[in-house]
């Protein structure tokens, strides 16, 4: 179990800086090629669903790596215990929230399955709307691996931090 | 709106990360209004990551990361040293200059304090400068860092506040370098209160100083190229961010050829995480914004100030004070991307320039990284230096002064801040 996650981990990883490879060569090209008066219209579209697919997957990343913004200064002032319990609540809240955008997000997904990409025809905008969904999956699979790791199975080595 | 507030403001300090309470707390907004649609949730957060011009600040944060490991960052050292080495208290006006070089090629505050924490740090103790000093000199100046163009902060500000990117570009680098000078008279001042020596006994030759600015030239040119190119419209700015990557990669690889392959792939790691980070909270900021306009906030606000005082310079005094405060707190952007849709139409309607605000915007919220109780620049240091935070916040007193002295110049003097985007791009 605990390998296939690490290889899925190391996959998300991977698409996302594909994505934003991508994106930037894109960008790039279609400036280079508007200015030799080649403009290519798809080419600002298609690098914005590239880099909504990277900052998605991306959050899931930072959230695993514990790097998302936070401020800690109440939750470190407190004994561990309470530190504890105030985390317990922290989860709760981020869970609701991921299961909330995650049955919207798909909701979502399924009506704008008619609505047509800027400029791209023939492209649903649900393939940028999927985005959120797909990555509220995955921040709910991080959650889940999270406090299993920070309730259950107490020692275990905290992964390098940011 | 009420409600958004009370559990964002909540939410923040049980330790949610600012993403997540942004998110929960704008939808408070969805959940009083019976009217409103629960998937527009879902579709705002997505809108934001399909603005145009918001491309531009991940595209500069992996530029920022891309530069780091191109080896410019050693030879700009280079260059700092050189130009001011020889003055009394050389090596913390060598910060002083350093953060307003890598201002060029990064946009990022907290990153350049980081870097200097390590390179000049253990340095500026072995020389006896005081620890809380030392923390404060390098941790303060990174503030310069944000203001020269490129800056991530004026960006996500010109998005929200629908101000020209281009024109806050060209005055960034007036209002760095003007903080620039500010905080090299600072230093100059305290080095002869604290007996400071000069890191090197002689001014360097000129032609010592030509020979190294041959090698940094690449990084130098980088803003003004930055700036000519979305002037004449060859870029718009988020094809200039994607223009600062190629930019830097080039240099890495044939110029400096310091970025390996192995160096590369590491810093994609790191930037999809920094701009997943940082990205998520903006995304998630547009939930957030959503109510204001509906319930006319920035009207009652204006309507509520203006009832209680007609002087712009006070109204500015406290905003200032207002965003510093924010800033202790709350991580700068996200501050940005709040408060900017509420605040700008006020200063207008006192006749305030959006630019010159704009700037004392990004500055005293860039700040807050520098400020106690949350702040990560001060952190990063102090974490760095191993400088307790007593001794931090003791020392950091003129340098806070400075940024106050500096809003409150802009704010008097506005044409010192409009005089180079009004000659460049006209009234």
């Amino acid at each position: 179990m605990g390998k296939i996650y690490k290889k899925l981990c190391e996959i998300e990883m991977w698409a996302a800086i594909l994505c934003l490879i991508c994106s930037v060569t894109v960008i790039f090209i279609a400036a280079v090629l508007r200015t030799v008066k080649m403009p290519i219209r798809w080419g600002l579209d298609i690098a914005l669903l590239l880099f909504t697919w990277s900052t998605f997957l991306g959050a899931d990343i930072a959230f695993r790596k514990k790097c998302l913004v936070r401020v800690d200064m109440l939750i470190n002032r407190l004994p561990a215990k309470m530190q504890k319990a105030l985390e317990a609540v922290v989860y709760l809240c981020m869970l609701s929230a991921i299961v909330f955008m995650l049955v919207y997000g798909i909701k979502l997904t399924v009506i704008s399955r008619v609505r047509v990409f800027n400029g791209i025809p023939g492209l649903s905008y649900s393939w940028v709307t999927a985005s959120v969904p797909f990555s509220m999956w995955l921040m709910l699979i991080t959650a889940l691996t999270q406090i299993y790791e920070t309730y259950f199975r107490p020692k275990q080595k905290e992964a390098g931090s940011c | 709106m009420l409600m958004v507030f009370i559990v964002f403001i909540v939410l923040l300090f049980i330790g949610v990360p600012v993403g997540f309470s942004v998110l929960i707390g704008g939808a408070m907004f969805f959940f009083q209004n019976s009217d409103t649609l629960f998937t527009t949730i879902i579709q705002l957060p997505v809108t934001q990551t399909q603005n145009v011009t918001l491309l531009a600040v991940p595209l500069f944060i992996l530029a920022g990361n891309l530069m780091n490991v191109s080896g410019i960052t050693e030879r700009l050292i280079k260059l700092s040293m050189a130009i001011t080495g020889h003055m009394r208290g050389g090596l913390a006006q060598v910060s002083v200059v350093l953060s307003t070089l890598m201002g060029g090629v990064s946009g990022s505050a907290n990153a350049d304090a980081a870097m200097e924490a390590r390179v000049l740090g253990p340095d500026m103790l072995k020389q006896g400068y005081p620890k809380g000093y030392t923390a404060c000199v390098i941790a303060f100046t990174s503030i310069i860092t944000a203001t020269i163009p490129p800056g991530v902060s004026m960006i996500m500000f010109g998005t929200v506040g629908n101000v020209s990117i281009g024109r806050l570009f060209t005055a960034g680098l007036i209002v760095g370098i003007a903080m620039m000078f500010l905080y090299m008279l600072l230093v100059a001042v305290t080095a002869r209160i604290y007996g400071f020596k000069a890191v090197t006994e002689k001014r360097p030759t000129f032609s010592a100083i030509i020979s190294i600015l041959k090698e940094t030239i690449w990084a130098i040119i980088f803003p003004v190229l930055l700036l000519i190119g979305i002037r004449i419209g060859l870029f718009t700015p988020s094809e200039v961010g994607a223009f600062a990557c190629v930019y830097a990669l080039l240099i890495g690889f044939f110029i400096y050829r310091e970025i390996t392959l192995s160096k590369l792939i590491e810093t994609l790691k790191q930037s999809v995480v920094d701009i997943g980070a940082i990205m998520f909270m903006i995304s998630m900021s547009g939930v957030f914004g959503y109510g204001i306009p509906l319930e006319k906030l920035p009207q009652k606000i204006t309507l509520f100030i203006s009832g209680l005082t007609a002087s712009p310079y006070i109204v500015m005094a406290l905003i200032v004070l207002f965003l510093a405060l924010a800033g202790m707190f709350m991580e700068g952007s996200i501050i940005i991307l709040l408060t900017t849709p509420i605040l700008l139409p006020l200063i207008q309607s006192f006749g305030i320039d959006p630019i010159v605000f704009g700037l004392i915007l990004c500055t005293v919220v860039t700040m807050g990284n520098m400020t106690p109780p949350v702040g990560l620049a001060m952190y990063t240091v102090c974490g760095i230096l191993d400088c307790p935070l007593e001794k931090y916040v003791k020392a950091c007193v003129p340098f806070v002064l400075v940024v106050i002295i500096e809003a409150a110049l802009f704010t008097l003097f506005p044409k010192i801040v409009l005089f180079l985007p009004n000659l460049i791009y006209g009234r």
